[in-house]
């Protein structure tokens, strides 16, 4: 680090470094390029919006652009290092076409292979599931990435498991990823500023996950005024407010939460269903809440302060009275299930006056999970009153704490390098059972499950640069040095990491990547069922971090008119993956579960086409993946390969938005892939009792049937007089499955009453599902 | 006009209704390949038992066939003919007329159809019962009773995994026959032992190489001096191929009854089939 605070002087150069900013609203513009045209030196603003060029002495001309924005220049003379913020101005409908294709050609430049990013306002433009927006259903578009399960919020990205990918939300990893059984991701589009998709090779920044980086930024709020929009949808409300805080509007807050009201809608009906001898409840509802406060020290030193909850619930109470002989018997059943994310961040950044933007965060994170099952019954006579019950309760939980450290500089016109230090607490209780029986003379009150607090830590050093070698070629070579200590065992692990960028001319990019990652952490998801119980658990001295190489080789293009192309091929093999021996239940607790999970190799190679268009009144991209994705594992299958759960040959994803006017837009998504594989028994015969068995041969031997997916959405902006208050009304109109084509959902197995032999069948869940939400911005 | 754009409304409306709902159809697999299956079972105390049957398709409604018409042959380690097995309809199977040897390696050779099936399987060389007793007194029951317990030991085949069954039969006044014993009164039966039809199966994880003893509660009452003997105790050890065959049988049970299980396929040493050829070693003793 100290080689890096001189390296400045060395190279006698001034720093040109600031941040850009929304002119609307003082917000971050993450990604904005930052180009200065006598050198053709150029750079991307951070997270945190900041930017810093290394200049000789002179006069420059430096550009600004952002997708979405007015592109801005300013013409500068640098004679010592300065500060410059930028304020860009947001693109109306109709700007000029020529703007948007300068902005396109300095992005192009800077594309980056394995990388996808998404705005979130253009999210809210494309069709919806019962009209909700969601971020990850928009990801599970973009070329490499697969949503496994019908109309779920979770996602596969090149061959990798759901627990291999990282959701981070403002830098803080989220480990509670979905609501309402996975319908919905945890995040809420309206409070979501920027979102980054990196796959597999990601920069040495990133670690502690395999497959991918989901990076989302949350908003900081307006510091000019305080606006908001509100939505009502079919199953859920939600309301987002941002604004200052104090006068001079250097501390801003935003605040956005949702709330399901399925259960409030079904609680009349409930309630006329049931009667004087019985009764049924259902709590089926789910909530998020964000809030973020920022606070300007001055121009150089800034406080974030964020938190986010989420909760679901889903319950069932059921209870009756009988009488019998003189006895009256009142039974209560209660079930049901709970799983609740926290995450809470405070950050300080400051820019050096060396060029340096550091930043210090403190963050934790939480996932629980609880089942329960209580059954009671009371009955009276005369004389007595005789009572038992059951309960049994299932907890599962995982909380982080962080301490991080991360530094960004530009020491000279060819080196931007970031490096920096984390220490992570994770604090994990993989599955405790608690038991309390009152039964006649029985009485049980116990908890079981083993390794019942599990403690481990997590250090990393990092270090990235990006540099230019020569005129055409620039490189991000990185290092990431992980420490991962259990109480038996410690794991050290250096990652490199390197993509290779080379201009082949003005238009396109030939880009080369490779980089090592390692797992610590296993998310032990069960795939049989659409359930959301999560469990995670840590690598231990008996099962250790999974670990995947990945190298890739893409080409991007600049077609013209907006229109950019991206190709390219990888192949990824992964040491140590895991999956469920045979028979393994992950909710039994009474097994060790470090006795459930088997380790071995694994295998990902596959294509990936994406053509996008950016600007002009038609936007979207059209997308195709070939994949290969396998799994060679001792004590499973017989140690042959076979397909990985969520394998997929062929798969292509298309999402566009139509302009009509200034206040109507059309959106259309379509998505045909082929199927994913399970395992289903194939045939019956007699065992040594001559009992009837079934055969399943091999593991995912059966492909279920290809999925296919047209949705549509129209969106009318219209004002009302009325609500003068408002700036905004406007109306969402979408059709999920717009061809109700069956796409699975899951295959069910039953075995046939009275004979031999199962039935399987297969379960769609969703058909033609039109949905409306009225919005709201004032 | 609001009248075609209510008619609009309301066509969308039904079709909404009628095709949102989840819908269930069931799925033709891909065709299957009928397997001949092969369960035979070697003994040091009885001649060997084969039965052969066929599988079928898992949407197959009809009864699995069973294979009468067959050359069943058994070799021993130097690859002679040991035994020709003919096919007995009381018995289900192919009966041997030879009993084998323990501690010896045996090859199965079945001919059905122009197909030729092959299987080899080593029998232990067994575990002994020692140190059988019985304490007719050693507490009370719930309801005041007596309480008995019986009691015996043997010790572990050193140098390899083994999987033992044991089933202890007492003598039952009431129904005057012998009745199975419920061991699970044991701590190591109770918290390490799966209970199957043929007895207690369990490995030799927690005490390789050692001793065990087996100590069960007897309900006062059902011990009779005047039966022939009051315990009959059955110690089986299994081969290997056995143990690996009763171990997948008991991870498929568990995991057809749940539903959040991974599949389990029985374990096969049939080469070209399905099923298991293995054996155990019987020792058994009797407490009079």
């Amino acid at each position: 680090m100290t080689l890096l605070f001189f390296t400045s002087n060395i190279f006698g150069q001034y720093q040109l470094h600031g941040f850009v900013e929304k002119a609307s609203s003082s917000e971050a513009v993450i990604g904005a390029v930052v180009r200065c045209l006598e050198t053709d030196q150029n750079t991307i603003t951070n997270n945190f919006g900041f930017y810093s060029l290394a200049l000789d002495r002179g006069s420059y001309t430096i550009v600004y652009s952002s997708s979405g924005f007015y592109t801005d220049t300013l013409r500068i003379t640098m004679d010592a290092s300065q500060s410059h913020k930028v304020y860009l101005k947001e693109l109306t409908k109709w700007s000029s076409t020529q703007k948007q294709i300068e902005s396109g050609e300095g992005e192009t430049k800077q594309a980056q292979g394995n990388t996808q990013s998404l705005a979130a306002d253009k999210v809210g433009k494309l069709p919806l599931l019962l009209g909700e927006v969601d971020v990850i259903k928009t990801a599970q578009l973009l070329p490499g990435v697969k949503n496994g399960t019908e109309g779920s919020s979770g996602f596969y990205v090149r061959g990798g498991g759901r627990g291999q990918n990282l959701l981070l939300l403002d830098g803080v990893p989220v480990y509670s990823q979905n609501h309402l059984f996975g319908f919905f991701s945890v995040f809420n589009n309206e409070s979501l500023n920027d979102m980054q998709l990196y796959k597999g090779s990601f920069p040495a920044r990133f670690g502690g996950r395999l497959s991918s980086v989901l990076d989302v930024s949350l908003k900081e709020g307006n510091n000019q005024q305080v606006q908001g929009s509100a939505s009502i949808g079919p199953i859920m409300a939600r309301l987002n407010i941002d604004g200052p805080l104090s006068q001079d509007g250097r501390t801003t807050f935003a605040f956005s939460g949702r709330r399901s009201y399925i259960d409030l809608l079904l609680r009349p009906f409930i309630n006329a269903a049931n009667s004087d001898s019985g009764a049924f409840g259902l709590d089926f509802r789910f909530y998020d809440l964000n809030a973020k406060i920022n606070h300007r020290i001055d121009e150089n030193n800034r406080l974030y302060f964020s938190y986010y909850q989420s909760k679901d619930v889903f319950g069932v109470r059921s209870s009756f009275s009988d009488s019998f002989r003189g006895s009256l018997q009142d039974l209560t059943l209660e079930t049901g299930l709970q799983w609740v994310g926290n995450t809470g961040l405070a950050r300080y950044t400051r820019v050096q006056d060396n060029g340096i933007f550091a930043s210090y965060s403190a963050s934790y994170t939480r996932y629980k999970l609880n089942t329960y099952t209580n059954l009671s019954s009371v009955t009276t006579n005369d004389s007595t009153t005789t009572a038992w019950h059951f309960k049994e309760a299932f907890r599962s939980s995982l909380a982080d704490i962080n301490l991080s450290a991360d530094y960004d500089f530009k020491p000279s016109p060819h080196h931007h390098v970031r490096y920096g230090a984390s220490t992570t607490f994770h604090l994990f209780k993989p599955g405790i059972r608690d038991l309390d029986i009152q039964l006649g003379g029985r009485v049980e009150d116990t908890t079981t499950g083993t390794n019942q607090n599990l403690n481990t830590i997590e250090n990393a050093l990092y270090i990235e640069d990006i540099f230019q070698i020569n005129k055409g070629t620039k490189a991000n070579v990185g290092l990431r040095l992980m420490h991962y200590g259990t109480q038996n065992r410690q794991y050290f692990f250096p990652e490199p990491r390197l993509a290779l960028n080379e201009e082949l001319d003005s238009h396109w990019i030939l880009h080369l990547s490779y980089a090592l990652t390692n797992q610590p952490i296993h998310l032990l998801a069960n795939s049989n069922t659409g359930l959301p119980i999560d469990i995670w658990a840590p690598a231990t001295d008996v099962i250790r971090p999974q670990a995947g190489h990945q190298i890739s080789l893409g080409l991007n293009g600049d077609l013209g008119n907006g229109y950019r192309f991206t190709g390219e091929v990888y192949y990824r093999w992964l040491r140590n993956a895991i999956d469920y021996a045979p028979g393994a239940n992950f909710l039994d607790v009474q097994t060790n579960w470090q006795e459930k999970i088997l380790q071995g190799d694994g295998e990902n190679y596959g294509l990936e086409l994406f053509l996008q268009k950016g600007f002009g009144d038609l936007t979207g991209w059209a997308s195709y993946t070939f994949s290969y994705a396998t799994r060679t594992i001792d004590g499973i299958n017989n140690g042959r390969r076979y397909f990985f759960r969520y394998d997929q040959r062929h798969n292509f994803s298309t999402a566009w938005n139509y302009e009509l006017d200034e206040r109507k837009s059309l959106g259309f998504t379509g998505v045909f892939g082929t199927g994913f594989p399970i395992t289903v028994p194939v045939g019956q015969y007699n065992d040594l009792d001559g009992n009837v068995v079934f055969e399943y041969g091999s593991k995912n031997n059966f492909r279920m049937s290809d999925f296919f997916r047209l949705d549509l959405n129209f969106v009318v902006h219209r004002p009302k007089a009325k609500l003068a208050w408002a700036k905004d009304v406007w109306y969402n109109f979408s059709i999920y499955n717009v061809t109700a084509y069956a796409n699975p959902f899951l295959y069910q197995i039953q075995q046939r009453d009275g004979s031999n032999g199962v039935v399987v069948s297969k379960l769609t869940l969703f058909r033609f599902v039109p949905s409306f939400s009225y919005n709201i911005a004032f | 006009m609001n009248r075609i754009k209510y008619r609009l409304i309301g066509i969308i409306a039904v079709f909404a209704l009628t095709h949102s709902c989840t819908q269930i159809e069931d799925v033709v697999l891909p065709p299957y390949k009928p397997q001949i299956v092969v369960n035979g079972l070697i003994s040091d105390q009885e001649p060997t038992l084969v039965k052969l049957s066929q599988s079928i398709s898992s949407l197959d409604t009809n009864v699995i066939p069973i294979i009468t018409r067959a050359s069943v042959q058994l070799y021993d380690e130097s690859g002679a003919l040991f035994d020709n097995l003919s096919y007995n309809g009381f018995d289900g199977g192919f009966v041997g007329t030879k009993t084998v040897q323990k501690g010896q390696r045996y090859r199965l050779r079945v001919n059905y159809e122009s197909k030729e099936l092959n299987a080899t399987t080593e029998l232990t060389s067994g575990a002994f019962i020692r140190d059988i007793f019985y304490n007719d007194s050693t507490g009370l029951d719930t309801a005041g009773f007596n309480l008995g317990e019986v009691s015996f030991s043997f010790t572990d085949i050193q140098g390899q995994d083994n999987f033992y069954r044991v089933n202890v039969f007492y003598y039952d006044i009431v129904r005057q026959s012998f009745e199975v014993l419920d061991l699970r009164t044991d701590e190591f039966i109770n918290a390490r032992a799966t209970r199957t039809d043929d007895g207690y199966i369990f490995s030799d994880e927690t005490f390789r190489g050692d001793e065990i003893t087996i100590r069960a509660e007897v309900p006062f009452g059902f011990v009779d001096n005047s039966a022939p003997f009051k315990f009959y105790i059955k110690l089986e050890a299994l081969n290997r191929d056995l143990s690996l065959y009763e171990e997948s049988r008991e991870l498929y049970r568990q995991s057809r009854e749940s539903l959040f299980s991974e599949p389990v396929d029985l374990y096969s040493n049939i080469q070209g089939g399905l099923g298991i050829f293995g054996g155990a070693s019987l020792d058994q003793d009797t407490l009079f």
